[in-house]
Formats: C-alpha cells, structure tokens, sequence
C-alpha cells in the first residue's frame, strides 16, 4: 500500500514539474499528456500492489487466435 | 517535424539498434553449427525489405512518414499503421528493457531489485530520446567505433580459444534448419529496421534513406556475423544453442596469462551501449506514433509516459528468461512477419501507385 501511494505521489510530482517546465502549454497538449500519465500511474500502482492483469489468458487468447489463422509458432 | 542528420551517423545509429540483444542472445541458433550460414542468408535475403523501409522514406523526403501515408494511402490507412507500428515499437522496447533487466539478473546483480536497472536505462533512454534523434545519431557514431574495437579486442584475446572445426561439417543437418535460422534471424534483429522509418530522420546528401539503411544493415550484419561466428567457434554449436546468452558464455572464457580474466564485463558493456541505442530508437518511433495518433505535433511531450509506462509493461510482458523464449514463438513470429513484411511491402506497392498516379501529382499544386 506504500509502495503505491508513493509510486502516485512520485508521478503526480514528475508530472507537474515536467508541465510546468514546458514552454508552450496548450490544454489539449495537458490533457493528452494527463490522460497518458494517470493511465501509467494507475497500472504502477496496480503493480506495485501486486495486482497484475490475467496475462495467461490474454496470451492464451492470442496465441490460439493466431494459430487457428495458420499464424501460431 | 524531421530532424535532419548526417548519413553516416544514421548508418552508426541503425548498426547499433540492430546489435541490441541480438549479439548476446545470440541468432539463428536453430541452425546450428551453421548459424554462420544462416546470418549471411539473412543478411541478402534482407536487403530487398530493407530497400522497401528505405523508399518509403525516400518517397517524399520533405514529408514525414505520417504525412506521406496520408497522402498516397488516406487518413485511415495512416492511422491504422501508426496505430500498429506504435503498439510493435513499444512493444520491442518492453523485450528490450525486460532482456537487458534478466542478463542483468543473471549475469550479476541477482539480489537488486527487478525494477531497479530497469528504471534506470529507462530514465536514460527518456533523456537521450528527449535530446532528440540528431544527438542519438552523433552519439552513435562515437560510439560505434567504441563497440567494434571492444569486440576486436575480445576477438584478440579469445583467439587462442577459437576452433573453426566447430563450424563443420557444413550444412550436416540439411537445408531445414539453416532455413529456420534464416527466417529467425531476418525477423531478430534485421528487419526490426522497420522502426527505423519512424523516426522522423531525415538526411543530408544524395543517398538519402537507402544509402543509410543498406550500408547501416550490411554493417550491422557484417558486425554480427563476426561476433556470432567467432562465439561459435569458441563454444561449439551444442553449448550455442542452449545457452541463453552464448556471447557471455565464449568471452567469459577469456584468460591471458591469469592477468585478464573476467572480461566478459565487454559484453554487458557492448549490451548496455546497443540496447540503449535500440529502447531510444523504439521509444521515438513510439512517441512519434502516438504523437500522430492523437494529432500532437511534437512528440518529445509523449515521451515520458510512454517511457514510464516501460515499467509495467516489462512485468507485464513476461516474468522470466523462460517465459520470454516462449512469448517468442508464441507471439512474436507472427506478429514480426505481418508487420515486418507483408505490410511495408502493401503499403510500398500501394503508395508508389497512388503517389504516381496523376491525380496525386496535381494535388500539391491546386
């Protein structure tokens, strides 16, 4: 739970220097960049919780996508 | 925005992105004792896609490629192709970072957090991609001479290891397996050149994209054929193939005199200098990618999520060196030969039609 706050505090901070070091600060630049940065955010947080998403499954999926089109290895 | 660079410096730059991994993990190892023979097939049977990369840089020099997508194949073509080079460019950066993460855990800092050396040539690779790609081209160039004369200093003191009668019986198991350690050598490293074109770079002299890109693979490839040969030579064709990182392996063997020893810190050097050109080239296509994607002209702004989001994607894309070879034949063959031959070729096609037809060649005078 730490690791996570920290990881948040950390980015919500690399975030805000970095825009505020910006010459040219347009909204929707921002918020493109906001949206990108609380996504990532978000999954290190998750990560640093140990929550990590069903990779298994995804991989799985696609694998026998790939295969049942002739693509599989 | 094109950044415009000299052509040898792109030449370095592409010879060092093709190295990354690839020189320590080793390639076509399916072809055994003739892996030699599978990495010059590789290197030929190459240049004709390598010559599809380079014209489609090549086919408006004044325009980026986005903008040239746009005009001969249409705003969604475009999009999709950035859309799916962005996804592939981020992706080969996750392997890279996650390679580079493992040989570092193998090979020495079994203790250190996974997420330590990864955050640290992530931030490195944020700033060299922030500099941009001119000082990354010029960085290599240096660079360059410093990574070949390691390795003909590592040659030289490995010499006396070196058995050449470990690269014979030639062609003893058929054509079969040298042909797989073709194709496998082709997709890793050669034709991850197609990220190459997205880079933005534009350069200097009457070359332009095929005089930088052909010289910068023959290089690359000559470099590598020269290190892998050699490797085999000095640790034989059975130690190759098993072995994760066989390149370790062979200068780890160096021992002059019990003075020089240990020097396999060459390689973890070569590594770290390679694979740092390659994560900054991917991080820039991506960015680049993206950039396009949500209609932002500058993309040293993307760079930094995108380069943090490095740290989940390298847990996420696999935990280990076993699961990375599986996630390999898995998932990455196909997905290297749809975006590494059969779309640049259909694009290729496509665009010199549409971009000679005379409509198209009206339209930037109306």
């Amino acid at each position: 739970m730490l690791g996570a706050a920290a990881v948040v505090v950390l980015y919500v901070l690399v975030a805000v220097g970095e825009v505020m070091l910006w010459e040219e600060r347009t909204l929707r630049r921002v918020l493109i960049y906001s949206i990108m940065m609380a996504a990532v955010c978000i999954l290190t947080a998750l990560l640093a919780l140990g929550i990590e998403p069903p990779k298994g499954i995804v991989r799985g999926f696609v694998g026998s996508l790939l295969q049942k089109l002739g693509m599989g290895g | 925005m094109q950044e415009v660079v000299a052509p040898r410096s792109g030449m370095a730059t592409l010879v060092l992105m093709l190295m990354g991994s690839s020189i320590v993990y080793g390639v076509g190892k399916q072809a055994g004792a003739d892996t030699w023979l599978a990495v010059i097939a590789a290197m030929i049977l190459s240049v004709p896609f390598i010559l599809v990369y380079a014209r489609l840089v090549d086919l408006d020099p004044n325009n980026d490629i986005f903008q040239t997508l746009e005009k001969a194949l249409g705003k969604l073509v475009a999009w999709t192709a950035a859309a799916l080079y962005g996804w592939y460019a981020l992706l080969l950066m996750y392997n890279s970072v996650n390679n580079l993460g493992n040989f570092i855990a193998v090979a020495g800092l079994v203790e250190t957090p996974r997420a330590v050396p990864r955050l640290f040539l992530l931030v490195i690779t944020l700033a060299a991609a922030k500099l941009g790609v001119e000082p990354l081209t010029r960085w290599s160039t240096l660079f360059l001479i410093v990574v070949v004369g390691i390795s003909v200093f590592a040659f030289a003191l490995v010499s006396e290891e070196i058995d050449y009668s470990n690269l014979q019986p030639i062609l003893y198991d058929g054509i079969g397996p040298v042909a797989a350690g073709t194709f496998s050598t082709m997709a890793f490293p050669f034709l991850e050149a197609v990220l190459f074109i997205f880079i933005g770079a534009a350069y200097r002299g009457q070359g332009g994209a095929r005089q930088v890109m052909l010289w910068g693979h023959l290089i690359a490839g000559a470099t590598i054929l020269f290190i892998i040969t050699n490797t085999l030579a000095v640790i034989g064709p059975d130690v190759y193939r098993i072995q994760y990182y066989p390149v370790y392996g062979a200068a780890s063997r160096i021992d002059v005199g019990g003075i020089f020893t240990r020097l396999e810190i060459t390689v973890t050097f070569i590594f770290l200098a390679t694979t740092f050109v390659k994560i900054t080239v991917c991080l820039i296509a991506a960015a680049r990618c993206c950039g396009y994607l949500v209609g932002e002209p500058r993309y040293t702004y993307l760079l930094t999520p995108l380069a943090l989001s490095g740290i989940v994607g390298t847990f996420w894309l696999a935990e280990g060196t076993l699961e990375m070879e599986a996630m390999a034949l898995q998932v990455w063959r196909p997905m290297q030969l749809v975006l590494q031959i059969i779309l640049p070729v259909i694009i290729w096609i496509v665009a010199e039609i549409r971009l000679k037809s005379p409509k198209q060649q009206k339209a930037p005078q109306s």
